[in-house]
């Protein structure tokens, strides 16, 4: 049967560039930035620890992937992860694009069912095509704190990463062999060397990629994938800084965090949460304020009590899942001086609440491994002054490798609990 | 069986094991999340799926006949267009919500400070891609205008490499 006029037939298409060359090459790119998306991902997850206390923002139950503790060292673990995992998807968006763009023909292909296994071969790329984008869209939304929708993002955003990764898999065994013929034909770079001029259609077949009546080429073939490396370099530029740091901070134009510091000195760095939105008002932090600790025994100290203590200095990033990081130079007592003060012994877990009323995360569990190292603090000061009200005074949690929200902030109150 | 299968299908049984496996972990996963815990369901499956139908119907086409005038232009000059269009329209496509200002209230319990100046320094990037874009090509235009006046070695080299690449 003859396809309706439109992009249901093969003439429709003429960019001399499309041909499976050229889709090979862009998925083999794509697909180890996406790899990368999905592993960091699935190991933020991790590093919530979602076994412990009320940590878990997931359903609970199930089978999880990547369920290991997490561990606290090296103290830049959770910053690089989450670096890694909001740069390079924004990085790969353009890559995304061009992939589409690449294999437009096939979602037109007609008949558009040639086969039971032609149509369930199509649901699978619906369901490969509609979680990347989905996966893509609320991830980015999310970390410009934008939510225009009616569900839990990071459990929508974790769930769409189990249909994407299983799609994915599904799709990459498939396309093993036409990926090795395209190379095996054409060259794995061969196709590169070619300078506009000299840039020829990759030969029609029917149900191919490539073009039955190609038009005449504008761009070659490393042009093309010199465009899209240059959109992706530009997102990398004005991305990379709010997680790297240092002089490119600057340059994190676009970022969402690359600029966004409340004033300078030493609290002059961003802040997840304004005291104000937490509703902590200073009555609540004043001299009136008592912390707690529940172990052996329960005691209460005051900020005085606590800077009489031992005072630890550690150099320590705080990393937000929205992937922008600071290191700092926190000081305190360390949480396992607390812990002995508390009469608490062996492996433990601890729980610690924030003078903040509501939400999820006015509380964190952490694991032994967690607040037992040495430089996990209750830290009071940062950069040589008092901590401000935003940055959680009168104390807060700071942990190596701990995702920042739970670095607690305004603390209340410690429990040790059986492990 | 398993060339009737085969026949039938239209591929082989591990194709459909594959694909049956791929599905049921999809449904499960979406299982999960339409919960109404966590979603409003028909909002969420609109998402889940709006997005593709979005790109599909709107932005590629969209790119497409935005490419299409572009091509219209002096064929030197097509790419000198292209390469800062797709810079700046990549970084507005990612960061349009802080360009466009669409989550303040957000922006401002979580880290204090308003939305600002975000579309500025879009506007900035994207005059400064194009002004440099321009900038190489006037120096190529330049360049070809030299080239032209004084025809020789070089034009002579490339009309050879043409002819060993078509044989």
């Amino acid at each position: 049967m003859r396809p309706p006029p439109g992009p249901t037939r093969p003439t429709f298409w003429r960019s001399p560039l499309r041909g499976p060359w050229l889709t090979a090459t862009l998925g083999s790119i794509l697909l180890p930035l996406v790899l990368i998306v999905a592993a960091t991902g699935f190991f933020s997850n991790a590093a919530y620890q979602p076994g412990l206390g009320r940590n878990a923002l997931i359903p609970p139950g199930g089978p999880q992937p990547f369920g290991f503790g997490w561990p606290a060292s090296p103290s830049w673990l959770y910053a690089v992860n989450q670096g890694l995992h909001v740069t390079v998807g924004i990085v790969a968006v353009p890559l995304l694009l061009a992939k589409l763009w690449s294999v437009a023909p096939r979602l037109f292909g007609w008949p558009p069912l040639r086969s039971p296994a032609h149509a369930i071969e199509r649901l699978a790329v619906l369901a490969l095509v509609g979680s990347a984008i989905f996966e893509f869209a609320t991830g980015i939304l999310n970390v410009q704190l934008y939510y225009p929708w009616h569900f839990n993002f990071v459990v929508a955003h974790y769930y769409g990463a189990w249909v994407f990764v299983s799609a994915l898999t599904l799709h990459v065994a498939i396309k093993v062999p036409t990926i090795a013929r395209a190379w095996r034909e054409r060259g794995a770079l061969a196709p590169l060397r070619a300078r506009l001029e000299e840039t020829r259609p990759e030969p029609y077949e029917p149900d191919g990629l490539a073009p039955p009546s190609p038009a005449a080429p504008t761009i070659s073939r490393r042009g093309l994938l010199a465009l899209v490396g240059s959109a992706s370099a530009g997102l990398l530029v004005v991305t990379a800084g709010q997680s790297v740091g240092g002089p490119l901070r600057r340059l994190a134009l676009l970022a969402p965090r690359g600029q966004s510091v409340v004033g300078d000195g030493p609290n002059g760095f961003p802040v997840n949460k304004t005291a104000a939105t937490a509703r902590i008002s200073p009555r609540d932090t004043g001299p009136a304020w008592r912390l707690t600790l529940a172990g052996a025994q329960e005691r209460e100290l005051s900020r005085a009590d606590l800077l009489a203590m031992a005072q630890h200095e550690e150099e320590l990033p705080i990393a937000c899942v929205e992937g922008w990081s600071t290191t700092q130079r926190w000081s305190g007592v360390r949480l396992r001086d607390l812990a002995a003060l508390a009469g608490v012994r062996g492996r433990t877990l601890l729980r610690v609440e924030s003078l903040q009323a509501h939400g999820v995360l006015r509380q964190a569990t952490l694991g032994p491994d967690q607040h037992r190292d040495e430089r996990a603090l209750l830290a009071l000061r940062v950069n040589g002054a008092d901590l401000s009200l935003d940055h959680g005074y009168p104390a807060r949690i700071i942990v190596p490798a701990l995702p920042g929200v739970h670095c607690t902030k305004w603390v209340a109150r410690l429990t040790w609990e059986r492990a | 069986m398993i060339a009737t299968l085969r026949s039938r299908y239209g591929a082989s049984p591990l194709h459909l094991v594959g694909h049956l496996l791929a599905l049921a972990i999809a449904v499960y996963a979406v299982g999960k999340v339409l919960h109404p815990r966590y979603s409003r369901g028909l909002n969420y499956l609109v998402w889940l799926l709006g997005g593709a139908v979005l790109h599909d119907l709107v932005l590629a086409p969209a790119l497409a006949l935005a490419d299409r005038f572009v091509r219209a232009l002096p064929r030197r000059a097509v790419n000198h267009v292209r390469f800062p269009a797709a810079v700046s329209g990549a970084i507005f496509l990612v960061y349009w919500p802080l360009i466009l200002v669409r989550a303040d209230g957000n922006y401002v319990r979580a880290t204090g400070r308003h939305v600002e100046g975000f579309a500025t320094r879009w506007l900035l990037i994207t005059a400064v891609l194009f002004a440099a874009s321009a900038v190489v090509y006037a120096a190529r235009a330049a360049g070809r205008g030299r080239a032209a006046r004084r025809p020789r070695a070089s034009a002579a080299s490339q009309a050879d490499g043409g002819e060993r690449d078509r044989s």
